[in-house]
């Protein structure tokens, strides 16, 4: 099992290699040799994981344990089944051929060392959110995944853009995964492990708990936001930002199916209610809906795509939340499809945009003859997109219908295939979009560079893609058997046998399939009215969207807000620390030793004897503290201070405690001659003026802290609440360490350690004395440099 | 002595409190010694047992002694406090002469 270790760590290891030889990589003009040595990270990573494939039909899943907090099971554990070796591939194989795509796509003085380590670092964190067994383990690769896909978004962070996208997708994903987080100790609760495996065999359990809605709804937030499910879609448009290859590769092909796979991983457990069916397959359905409506009014060809994906996602999480197990069969055809097509068109719109210096439908069109290669490429994706025979996307899409016939739980029969049919209008008409206006159409402006195609480097990561697609069509029992059963296994729970062909006769799905291509036509015929008609809308009603809310609600009402909140908590005035600290400490004293149910004896506190020299000492004491504070001339209160000092030191003689005193005594007089050496070169103490109200609350606090000191002492005076160990020391101190003093024996020896701890922060304080004294000039020097913003 | 003592640790806690709340840094460090003097003395108070010998051994061993732990920790907080002390004065100092101010209200924002 140290197969699973290389995988999932190797990227990492990789990425602390990028990062701990960037000094040197930065300075040597590498060219393109750093992506073509990082292109061997996903390869030895995928050649790992297809290592794997033959065990995954023979044996039960294997599992690999390294404990960390035991107490509450959380460990770091991996999980070899169907499902994280499908993932597995996908994020290994199509990083590699990213990686590859990237070498040729990053220009000369791109920041390739960050954009390197930033990907590999990914690649790391999805392959840990897919073999993860340990929920604990995969929330912490999910949130790596959410924060490198930050860092890629913002690559080119001079672009206001970038950071508005970046820190979008951070805001939307973070959230997801706190509520996901919280979803799972729900799950928890109801399971008492955090074990997939586990979990995976207790869906009765769960299913009848009274918190399996609670757990569902936290955690499915958690794969909504993800994979960018309606309403959260709204940060995936704008995380096209993100250089195409990462677009390509995190926002279309893995990351964003984290959420898909995380529904799919706990479907087990989870599916078969009719909750389950309305939650996940109702907001897939419209999700596909929306994605759809709003892809065909893109002009920008990534934002087409960046809707596209919207809507292909909300397919899957609808299959996956259909239940039976055919859907969820067609679900997993479909996640292989979508991640080959997908990344493919992707690939192709980053090389129209440096083919062209642009990739928005105004200025980019009929470039079927200047990028011949490019469009045949295109061809193919989009007709798998568009759900076209002998192509891989026909299968699913044939499997979709097929699904969406059964569905248990359904409110109105034919409803669910209405709306696939209907939202499938939309998929063919955007697909052709893509096609018919950017390879056919003549556009209306001009690119502002004459087209040309890119060079083979470019080209050969979008071919293989293709290959894999026709491939995937034309004969899908190379995928079915080794592959896509044993995935197909792990999401419905049992043995899968998938007969996947193009031709299954003339049956209700190939009907509708029928309706879908000609309805899609017309849709696609009347597409330039229709788009002046969205346009017409959005501009009606900008409230509609929920990047509205994000926008107003959240931009412009959550940062105002936790500053408000940040300067009640963080004035800045010591004054307003001291008082929260000093409250605190004291109402919560006083809370503490009431609800202990602890008393005032003043019988027992009144019978003991007083001596007059103790009396005295007492009252001069107060005196002392209260002059320390009501002198205004500071000699008098320093002075006071001084007397403060000694007294103590005399009440310490009074309690049997002569060490101390003779401390004290020190002490005290260093103290004093200290204080009124500095307060020689500060000037007198200014007048403070205070408010009355300030005055009142200082007055308050500083009465509150008395008495409720004095209140505990007089609780806890007589009250021995644990025996002391003192008879120990008392008993051996001459035996053990030879001498009779036991307060000296236990300082240098019993309590040896204490003291060296002592006189090293001594030492400390007086480095730091001398630091403070002496390193003036320079400290000024420093300060000079520093130009003043 | 045990009515009156929890007392004076009230005033002498409350006037350590009431110093550290002004606006003058050194009124900070005089309260903060004040504060350390009463903490002092509850420790050692709470191992006091009224009339008791001082533990020092060989005399008469039948008297009970005062307990000799909280006289230790104590010890080793005096010498700490007066480090503490010591550090804050020549911080105090150190504030004036670079800021020209003893006001902590005045030191904030000082930032380049």
């Amino acid at each position: 099992m140290t197969s699973i270790l290389t995988i999932v760590f190797f990227p990492f290891v990789a990425s602390l290699l990028i990062l701990a030889l960037s000094p040197v990589l930065n300075k040597v003009n590498m060219g393109k040799k750093l992506g073509t040595v990082v292109a061997f990270v996903p390869f030895i990573c995928l050649s790992f994981i297809l290592s794997l494939l033959p065990q995954l039909k023979t044996g039960p899943p294997a599992t690999f344990h390294i404990p960390w907090v035991k107490s509450y099971g959380i460990e770091l554990s991996f999980l070899v089944d169907g499902l994280s070796v499908l993932f597995g591939i996908l994020i290994s194989g199509i990083g590699l051929l990213v990686v590859i795509y990237s070498i040729w796509y990053l220009s000369e003085k791109e920041d390739k060392v960050k954009f390197y380590l930033y990907l590999m670092m990914f690649m790391g964190a999805m392959l840990g959110v897919v073999f993860s067994n340990n929920l604990f383990g995969m929330f912490t690769f999910w949130e790596l995944t959410s924060i490198s896909s930050f860092l890629l978004i913002g690559f080119w962070y001079h672009k206001e853009e970038s950071r508005y996208g970046a820190m979008k997708a951070l805001v939307i994903t973070g959230l997801g995964g706190i509520a996901m987080l919280a979803g799972f100790i729900v799950l928890y609760q109801i399971t008492d492990t955090f074990d997939v495996t586990k979990i995976l065999t207790m869906g009765d359990v769960i299913k009848s708990s009274h918190l399996y809605v609670p757990a569902l709804i936290l955690i499915f937030l958690g794969c909504a936001t993800k994979s960018a499910q309606f309403p959260f879609h709204i940060w995936l448009p704008n995380a096209m930002e993100a250089p195409t290859p990462v677009s390509a590769y995190l926002h279309s092909a893995t990351m964003v199916k984290a959420g898909i796979f995380l529904v799919a991983r706990l479907s087990p457990a989870f599916s078969g209610t009719a909750f389950w069916t309305g939650l996940v397959g109702g907001i897939g359905l419209i999700t596909m809906l929306v994605g759809g409506v709003m892809a065909i009014k893109q002009t920008d060809l990534k934002a087409l795509l960046a809707y596209s994906t919207i809507s292909q996602l909300g397919m899957i999480m609808a299959m996956l939340g259909f239940g039976t197990q055919y859907s969820g069969e067609a679900a997993i055809v479909h996640i292989m499809n979508h991640a080959a097509f997908k990344a493919a068109l992707f690939m192709i719109v980053g090389i129209i945009d440096h083919g062209c210096g642009t990739r928005d439908l105004t200025y980019v069109g009929n470039l079927r003859k200047e990028m011949p290669h490019s469009f045949k490429i295109a061809f193919i994706g989009c007709l798998s997109m568009a759900g076209l025979p002998i192509f891989g996307g026909f299968i699913s899409k044939e499997m979709f219908y097929e699904s969406t016939l059964h569905v248990p739980f359904a409110p109105i029969p034919y409803l669910i295939p209405t709306v696939a049919v209907f939202a499938s209008l939309f998929t063919f008409a955007y697909s052709f979009k893509f096609l018919i206006w950017g390879f056919f159409y003549k556009a209306p402006e001009h690119p502002p560079h004459h087209p040309h195609e890119a060079p083979v480097l470019g080209l050969f990561s979008p071919v293989f893609l293709a290959l894999m697609v026709v491939l995937l069509g034309l004969a899908p029992s190379l995928f079915s058997h080794s592959l896509l059963e044993p995935a197909a296994m792990a999401v419905t729970g049992k043995t899968a046998e998938l007969h996947l062909a193009l031709w299954h006769g003339v049956n209700t799905p190939l009907v509708m399939s029928f309706f879908t291509v000609i309805l899609g036509v017309v849709l696609f015929m009347r597409l330039k009215k229709i788009n002046l008609f969205q346009e017409g809308i959005s501009n009606a009603v900008p409230w509609l969207s929920p990047n509205f809310v994000y926008n107003k609600g959240f931009l412009e009402g959550v940062p105002p807000l936790t500053q408000r909140c940040l300067w009640w908590f963080q004035s800045g005035y010591l004054r307003h620390y001291l008082m929260a600290i000093f409250s605190f400490l004291m109402i919560s004293t006083l809370y503490f030793s009431l609800s202990k149910g602890w008393v005032l004896r003043l019988d027992t506190l009144l019978k003991t004897e007083v001596t007059l020299a103790q009396v005295a000492t007492l009252v001069l004491l107060a005196c002392a503290a209260l002059a320390t504070i009501l002198f205004k001339n500071r000699i008098s209160a320093i002075l006071s201070l001084g007397m403060t000092g000694f007294l103590v030191a005399f009440l310490y003689v009074l309690m049997g405690a002569p060490d101390l005193a003779l401390t004290q005594y020190l002490v005290e007089a260093v103290s004093v001659i200290l204080i009124l050496l500095v307060f020689y070169f500060v000037p007198p103490y200014f007048e403070e003026k205070p408010t009355k109200n300030t005055k009142a609350m200082n007055i308050a606090v500083s009465v509150l802290v008395g008495v409720v000191m004095t209140f505990y002492m007089l609780m806890v005076m007589d009250s021995h609440l644990v025996s002391s160990i003192a008879s120990y020391y008392l008993e051996t101190s001459e035996k053990l360490a030879g001498g009779r003093n036991v307060v000296n024996v236990v300082i240098v020896d019993y309590r040896g350690f204490d003291t060296m701890f002592e006189i090293c922060v001594f030492s400390i304080a007086i480095l730091g004395i001398y630091a403070m004294l002496r390193l003036k000039k320079k400290a000024k020097a420093v300060q000079e440099e520093v130009p003043v913003k | 002595m045990k009515i009156i003592l929890p007392l004076v640790i009230g005033i002498l806690f409350a006037s350590g409190t009431y110093l550290m709340l002004q606006k003058n840094i050194l009124k900070l460090v005089l309260g903060l010694a004040l504060i350390s003097h009463a903490a002092n003395v509850i420790l050692i108070s709470s191992g006091w047992i009224g009339p008791g010998q001082v533990p020092i051994l060989g005399k008469d061993d039948s008297i009970p002694f005062v307990d000799p732990i909280p006289q230790a920790l104590v010890l080793t907080a005096i010498v700490i406090g007066f480090a503490a002390l010591a550090f804050l004065l020549v911080l105090s100092l150190r504030v004036y002469r670079d800021l020209k101010t003893s006001n902590i209200e005045e030191i904030r924002g000082q930032r380049g």
